[in-house]
């Protein structure tokens, strides 16, 4: 991949809130700004995809309603991207409301359709970008074999083992990442029936180290990821988010060739919180009506099953 | 006002209360005034002082993003740099550059410089209060982390209970330096919860309980009580400071966790600085200062102290039933000892004169021919 690069951003919107997506587009147009200054990318589009349900439709970013966390309908165009149009003017943002959920896969292959920039910048809405965060996403992705790109989430940092000198690390979290085109094209899209939201991005990472590409971290593109703890200190996932990392962590185990893995994760979830208790009833039901895909890794190159995680983490 | 309380408090001129006026009086008249507003209500509601000494640019640049990512941007910030060194103050200079003029986010304009020279550890933040025109004060060094509604619940708390000190949570996580991998450090740690989800003054005089990026003061703290961090002190200080201002103004305490205090592992921690001893030094010293004062004790601390005091007799009876039980077990188990002693005493006596008698010596053929024969019959048993 020769600089630079054109860049396709692509952010899935469900419920946000406009301010926080002005907060992320403050940040990423400065840190687009700062990228083309450092001559490692040209061209960036960014596709605003609405997942939330009953969005009012529409297509143009001027004219554009979002609806709010609490219902509230709020026209984008008067928002960020008339207040702060200089910032806006270095980037080229488009809105599509899907009219229904397609969650954080089905939305993420809808916006990369077609992708015909060098690579691909995943974003979620509540995100602050460090001003040099996308020069060294997309420099990295310069590196051999580098097909997946992975940001360092503030204050949070993932526990995640990472290579230190090589920067190869065993998943990229979607949450931040950038994605050269041919591993896109040769590994995409995210699969979207058994991951809609999460274990899209340990999915996507494996399969992408299966066919020969390297996934890395780069601890210096730093991220704000707003997110918040609770009182013991983990990171407060809602009802929706435990159920699908439930159900997440069953069908991982299940594609992986890991029967075993999937079998003691059933044990522990069916009789687990009421959350969990879905997600293990949802997997059960998929995989009565569904004939399996092909298992993948049956050799165990690439899936790390390490109590309820996909790495053995750092901490 | 203060004047009169004082005069006609004088009945008691040794009493508690007339010390307690008396005390905050002289701290008034001496408080120095801090910076006017032309106008109030074009006060930021917070100011965030952050002490620098430029060894670590990067943790700074951390957490100049997370105050980007703020939900409620009515803040100024003023970075104190502390005695920076010539060789330490381009990397500075460029994350401050870089934060000023390019972030576009609602830091920019808000954000001040100021250059420290001299004194300790809590210099800056002095030198800060004075120069700070928020209507509440926090201090944040710059390797500290906040989350992104950090500012807002002190906000809707200073909504509940105006003039109180504010306190959230504040968690922790260890942190270690990685010279040859940027950014130059990195997590390593779980995240901890070791502090207490709501404010107890009683638990804060046995330990500080809320790191200073927990607990945001009202301006008056220091601009009409006169408080200040106590540039004396080599650690502490912040302790210090909120148990004073607590007393005083009361503590309106969230149980959410908005901020991320960052231990090193290796060098540069205040405890490793300052040395263990040190430590305990000071803490006796403050403990010393606090029993020299009259303390203004919130609502409930009565029953509190009530309740503590009740324990720790019930605790201290217990202990005297305890002990007399093991006195009286002890003289027992000395009886027993010493009839025990006597017994064996007595069967050794019975044994050897028995031994002795001529009865048992003139039966001693008798005894080895059956001996004998039971071996020849059976072998040896």
């Amino acid at each position: 991949m020769t600089a630079p690069v054109s860049v396709r951003v692509a952010v899935v919107l469900h419920r946000t809130d406009r301010a926080v997506l002005e907060r992320l587009l403050r940040s990423l147009a400065v840190a687009v700004a700062r990228a083309r200054a450092e001559g490692s990318v040209s061209d960036v589009t960014v596709h605003l995809g609405d997942s939330t349900p009953n969005s009012p439709p529409g297509s143009a970013v001027d004219s554009a309603v979002i609806m709010e966390k609490s219902g509230a309908q709020r026209p984008l165009g008067t928002g960020f991207l008339h207040d702060h149009r200089e910032a806006a003017a270095g980037l080229d943002v488009r809105y599509d409301a899907f009219g229904e959920n397609l969650w954080h896969s089905g939305g993420t292959n809808r916006l990369l359709d077609g992708l015909t920039e060098d690579a691909a910048l995943l974003l979620n809405p509540d995100l602050l970008l460090a001003p040099d965060a996308v020069d060294r996403l997309v420099r990295a992705l310069g590196g051999d074999r580098v097909g997946i790109a992975d940001a360092r989430q503030l204050p949070f940092e993932h526990p995640k083992p990472h290579d230190p000198v090589t920067g190869d690390v065993p998943w990229a979290s979607m949450a931040a990442c950038a994605v050269r085109r041919e591993t896109w094209e040769e590994v995409g899209p995210l699969d979207a029936e058994w991951f809609p939201m999460h274990g899209n991005d340990v999915d996507f990472s494996w399969r992408a180290r299966l066919a020969g590409w390297r996934v890395v971290h780069v601890p210096g593109a730093r991220v704000v990821h707003d997110k918040r703890l609770t009182s013991a200190g983990s990171v407060a996932p809602s009802e929706v988010e435990e159920e699908h990392g439930a159900r997440a962590a069953l069908l991982l185990a299940v594609k992986y060739s890991r029967p075993d893995v999937a079998e003691r994760h059933f044990a522990t979830l069916e009789s687990g919180t009421p959350a969990q208790r879905r997600g293990a009833a949802a997997v059960r039901s998929l995989l009565s009506h569904t004939a399996l895909p092909p298992l993948l890794d049956p050799d165990h190159l690439v899936a790390e099953f390490v109590g309820g995680d996909f790495a053995a983490h750092r901490f | 006002m203060t004047d009169d309380l004082l005069a006609r408090t004088s009945f008691a001129a040794d009493g508690p209360m007339h010390r307690l006026l008396r005390r905050l009086a002289e701290r008034a008249t001496a408080a120095v005034p801090l910076p006017a507003a032309p106008d109030p209500a074009d006060r930021p509601f917070l100011s965030v002082l952050t002490r620098t000494q430029g060894r670590r640019p990067e943790t700074l640049r951390e957490l100049l993003l997370c105050l980007a990512a703020q939900t409620c941007d009515d803040f100024e910030l003023l970075v104190l740099c502390h005695d920076v060194p010539a060789d330490r103050a381009a990397a500075l200079d460029e994350v401050l550059a870089e934060v000023l003029a390019e972030l576009d986010s609602p830091l920019r304009g808000k954000v001040r410089r100021v250059d420290v020279a001299g004194g300790g550890r809590s210099r800056p933040l002095n030198v800060g209060i004075e120069q700070a025109r928020g209507r509440y004060l926090v201090a944040v060094d710059d390797d500290d982390l906040v989350l992104a509604h950090w500012a807002a619940e002190f906000r809707r708390l200073a909504d509940e209970a105006p003039g109180a000190v504010l306190r959230a949570v504040v968690a922790e996580q260890d942190v270690v330096e990685t010279p040859d991998v940027a950014p130059g450090h990195t997590a390593a740690s779980a995240i901890r919860t070791p502090y207490a989800e709501r404010f107890d003054i009683l638990g804060h005089l046995v330990s500080n309980q809320t790191p200073n990026l927990g607990a945001a003061f009202p301006r008056e703290c220091f601009d009409l009580l006169g408080l200040r961090y106590d540039e004396m002190l080599p650690v502490f200080e912040d302790w210090d400071l909120l148990v004073e201002a607590a007393l005083l103004c009361g503590v309106a305490s969230t149980p959410e966790v908005t901020a991320v205090y960052r231990r090193w592992q290796h060098q540069g921690s205040s405890l490793l600085e300052a040395g263990e001893e040190s430590w305990r030094a000071t803490e006796r010293d403050l403990a010393a200062r606090m029993d020299a004062r009259e303390l203004l004790l919130p609502p409930g601390t009565f029953s509190a102290l009530r309740w503590y005091k009740a324990e720790q007799l019930e605790y201290a009876a217990e202990h005297e039933r305890m002990a007399g039980a093991r006195d009286a077990a002890e003289v027992e188990l000395s009886r027993v000892t010493d009839l025990l002693a006597q017994t064996q005493q007595q069967m050794a006596d019975v044994i050897r004169s028995y031994e002795e008698s001529t009865s048992w010596r003139l039966t001693a053929p008798v005894r080895r021919a059956t001996d004998t024969a039971r071996r020849l019959r059976g072998g040896a048993s």
